[in-house]
């Protein structure tokens, strides 16, 4: 801790040495004390003046052994002087070092050494001195400087006080640590100054004051406003007398002071009669008997020193064998929860066990630490049936009894459904294996040779054939259609069907005819006869199946058909009847003759009508 | 009649020609093929490329042969000629686990990278599909469905009987006929979209046809554009993002 006086002196120093040589690398050691008690932490101030720009060197100091490092912090300042109007520019790099010292003694601390530029810069040595106990309660004023105040009469009216609950206790067992401010002063800006680590010891905090609650306490016949600052539990990790370095606590106390000097800056400045002083009150140390526990523990014992309770279930307790099976084991109870290691196992060759995790929860009931601590095993049954899952077994030290308790859960029972054989054989032969890994990444291999390449190119959609060949069905499809309909027309109309099918009929007719041209004459005739006849009654939609010769000329002039068609029709129907009545008349000549020109009037009747 | 049947013949003989000449181009071009993977098999991929594309230059479409020269490509360094002969064995076979394969692989390293959202299980299944089936495949779908259809529509109209049943058959010819034809217009639009790739090391994109306009973007080896338009020497691209620039033709490939 660097205080205001300290500071000043340094800022004279550095005064001094910038007016020798403005531009030069200096090094300045000092301390904030040079009397110290064995443990006690101070500080050791490195201060270099540097050219502004240069690289800001790394300062090393020599420590005697017995002293040890424990921190480091620096602060930069620059300043500008201006002499014979030159302008220099100097930076001051204050590197403070805290440093403990562990054995009695005078000793010389440095020098510090500083390179800058390949040129080595040495400090003066300064010597301190390790005493073995400073005056108790001490405070340490910031002051060797003569003040109203003196150390004497704040150390009467201000000092901090640590207590223990009692002196000696078995290892684990929970010590309570207390610091109480006992203050006849208005103090301002308190504040935690050095806290110690305990070594030796864990600690749990039970109690710490975020503002001072003061209340009236009389110390030897004084009256003090008392305040509580810090509770903690401590619980010694190793047995023996254990000191407990203590800690600070940092405040600002009001002080009736005078003007000492013109030359005191801060006097001159300021006529307040009441001014402020930064007080650091540190606890006296403390030393703290661990006893070792006693001998004969159980082998269930596991560290545990307090009061313990202990129960243990299991997440389901019907399984399958080879399938893990989660059982908790809580340890609850006040006492070292931390320090509690796992609780025995049942000795069953039932269940494989897996080593456990372990949660520990904590709390503070009054000022005592209770907890719980939950142990997860995991458990994967090797027997099937009803298997019981003995108990868990777990041995503490009552350190009030002064004797160990051993505890045992209730036994756990499981049915244990058997696994599947398969599944059984998997458990046991399966090799550890891993996730294949990727090394490296190619493009896939080249296709392989092949007998013909065919192209993939010919696409149907392209050729013209194939659309063409699409027009097939639907073009069928169409003349189907068509067909359908002159066949549901003809179907609906007898005329039209007797005139459509009038013509092939009468060809019918006539070469019933031709092959009678020979044989019989009447009934070739009667032939003829029909074929013209019935033909004209087909082309004209006549119910009659024939026409005599008159109705045939009325109806062909009906149509109004050239005459001289009509008359060769009843020239020929005549004939015909003529010669059917009158058998013997007519040649063969003459039937050809007929025949023709039967068919030659067909012809023309069936452009006519 | 006649004519109709002269028709017929002679369409016969030019598919029979046809075939012919093919089975001629496509037995050399396996030879070349087959020699060509041979060389690949010694490492000797620049020969190997040059054989590829002699069986190329016979005529043959062939995504086994487009595969290879770009696996050739991709050996001797050639990343955007690879990726374009990838891409054009995909046009071909666009299930090929192969080709698909490598085309992501040499995709991974060039430089161009487009955020695209990966697409969901439906346009997956879809785009699947709509891969599995061929040109020729929709053909004979609308084919075979045209066919059906004027089954269905004759047996109406001579029998009369089951009009219900050869109403469905017409409604389902009519359906696939029309869905199949509809696919395969994308599909052909699909295989003509004027797609490219890049094959300069890098290209400037500007915002005109020619070498005064403004940079808009860069490019690199081996991304597909899709050309919208050309000018000259200069052809106005299309990126995936939607981004558009020109760029000198001699710098892009077409699929």
């Amino acid at each position: 801790m660097v205080t205001s006086m300290h500071r000043r002196c340094l800022a004279l120093a550095l005064l001094l040495t910038m007016a020798g040589s403005a531009r030069a690398l200096t090094v300045q050691l000092s301390a904030d004390r040079t009397r110290v008690g064995v443990g006690d932490v101070f500080s050791v101030t490195v201060a270099m003046t540097i050219e502004d720009g240069a690289d800001v060197p790394t300062p090393g100091l020599h420590l005697p052994p017995g002293f040890d490092l424990m921190g480091s912090q620096s602060s930069t300042s620059t300043s500008i002087s201006i002499v014979n109007g030159a302008v220099s520019q100097t930076r001051t790099v204050n590197v403070v070092r805290t440093v403990r010292g562990n054995k009695e003694g005078t000793f010389t601390l440095g020098p510090a050494e500083v390179e800058s530029g390949g040129k080595k810069v040495r400090s003066q040595n300064i010597r301190v001195e390790i005493v073995k106990e400073l005056s108790k309660p001490r405070t340490t004023a910031n002051s060797a400087r003569e003040s109203v105040t003196t150390q004497r009469e704040i150390e009467d009216n201000l000092f901090l006080k640590a207590t223990t609950d009692r002196k000696s206790v078995y290892v684990g067992e929970q010590l309570l640590l207390s610091y109480d401010l006992y203050s006849r002063y208005q103090i301002q800006n308190p504040r935690f100054g050095v806290v110690p680590s305990y070594a030796g010891f864990w600690v749990e905090k039970v109690f710490e004051a975020s503002r001072l609650e003061q209340r009236p306490e009389v110390v030897n016949g004084k009256s003090y406003n008392k305040s509580r600052l810090k509770q903690m539990a401590l619980f010694p990790t190793v047995p023996g007398v254990q000191k407990l370095s203590q800690m600070e606590f940092v405040c600002d106390v009001p002080i009736r002071s005078r003007r000492r000097s013109v030359f005191d800056v801060d006097d001159f400045f300021s006529w307040d009669p009441f001014r402020s002083q930064q007080v650091t009150v540190r606890a006296s140390d403390l030393e703290i008997e661990a006893r070792s526990l006693p001998g004969g523990a159980p082998r269930s014992f596991s560290g545990g020193v307090g009061v313990f309770s202990i129960s243990a279930r299991a997440a389901l307790t019907k399984v399958t064998q080879g399938d893990p099976v989660t059982i908790i084991v809580v340890v609850d109870g006040k006492g070292n929860v931390h320090g509690i290691g796992d609780p025995a196992r049942p000795a069953t060759n039932d269940f494989k066990f897996y080593n456990p995790k372990g949660i520990v929860e904590t709390q503070i009931q009054g000022t005592l630490l209770s907890g719980v601590k939950t142990f997860e095993y995991v458990a994967i049954p090797t027997a099937s049936g009803q298997v019981t899952l003995p108990p868990f077994r777990f041995a503490y030290f009552d350190p009030k009894k002064e004797r160990y308790q051993e505890l045992q859960t209730e036994p756990i029972l499981f049915e244990v459904s058997p696994a599947e054989k398969t599944q059984q054989v998997r458990l046991m032969t399966a090799p550890v294996g891993s996730a294949v890994q990727l090394i490296g990444e190619d493009i896939r291999y080249i296709k392989a040779d092949v007998p013909a390449l065919e192209s993939q190119t010919n696409y149907l959609h392209r050729s013209g054939l194939f659309w063409s060949f699409q027009a097939l069905p639907l073009l069928s499809l169409v003349a189907a259609w068509q067909w359908r309909r002159r066949q549901s027309i003809l179907e609906g109309d007898v005329g039209l069907a007797r005139k459509r099918r009038s013509r092939s009929e009468a060809k019918k007719r006539l070469s019933g005819a031709r092959s009678l041209l020979e044989s019989d004459g009447a009934l070739f005739y009667a032939e003829i006869h029909r074929a013209l006849s019935a033909f004209l009654a087909d082309r004209v939609n006549l119910d009659t199946a024939e026409l005599t010769s008159a109705q045939a000329k009325e109806v062909l002039r009906a149509q109004s058909v050239k005459s001289s068609t009509v008359h060769e029709v009843v020239s020929v129907l005549d004939t015909c009847d003529f010669a059917r009545f009158a058998p013997g008349t007519g040649g063969s000549a003459d039937r050809v003759t007929l025949l023709s020109q039967v068919e030659t009037l067909i012809d023309a009747l069936e452009k006519a009508t | 009649m006649t004519k109709a049947s002269h028709a017929a013949l002679s369409g016969v003989f030019a598919l029979v020609v046809l075939i012919f000449t093919d089975i001629q181009s496509s037995s050399s071009a396996t030879a070349l093929y087959n020699e060509g993977n041979a060389l690949y098999r010694k490492g000797a991929f620049v020969e190997a490329v040059a054989l590829y594309e002699d069986a190329l230059s016979t005529g043959l479409e062939n995504s086994d042969v487009y595969y290879n020269l770009g696996n050739a490509h991709y050996k001797v360094g050639e990343l955007g000629l690879a990726i374009l002969n990838y891409e054009r064995a995909l046009r071909l076979n666009p299930m090929d686990a192969d080709i698909l394969g490598n085309i992501s692989f040499a995709n991974g390293r060039i430089t161009d990278r487009f955020e695209e959202d990966p697409p969901n299980i439906v346009t997956r299944f879809l785009v699947g599909l709509y891969d599995l089936v061929p040109p020729n495949g929709l053909s004979v779908v609308v084919s075979v469905a045209l066919v059906m259809g004027c089954l269905g529509g004759g047996a109406i109209l001579f029998s009369g009987r089951h009009r219900l049943t050869w109403g469905a058959v017409i409604a389902f010819s009519v359906l696939s006929c029309g869905l199949g034809a509809t696919v395969l217009a994308i599909k052909v639009a699909d295989l003509s979209t004027p797609q490219g790739i890049v094959l300069a090391v890098e290209i400037v994109g500007r915002s005109g046809p020619g070498s005064d306009f403004l940079q808009v973007f860069m490019l690199h080896e081996g991304t597909k554009i899709v050309l919208e338009r050309q000018e000259g020497a200069w052809g106005l691209i299309r990126l995936p993002n939607g981004l558009g620039g020109w760029v000198p033709l001699d710098a892009i490939r077409m699929i």
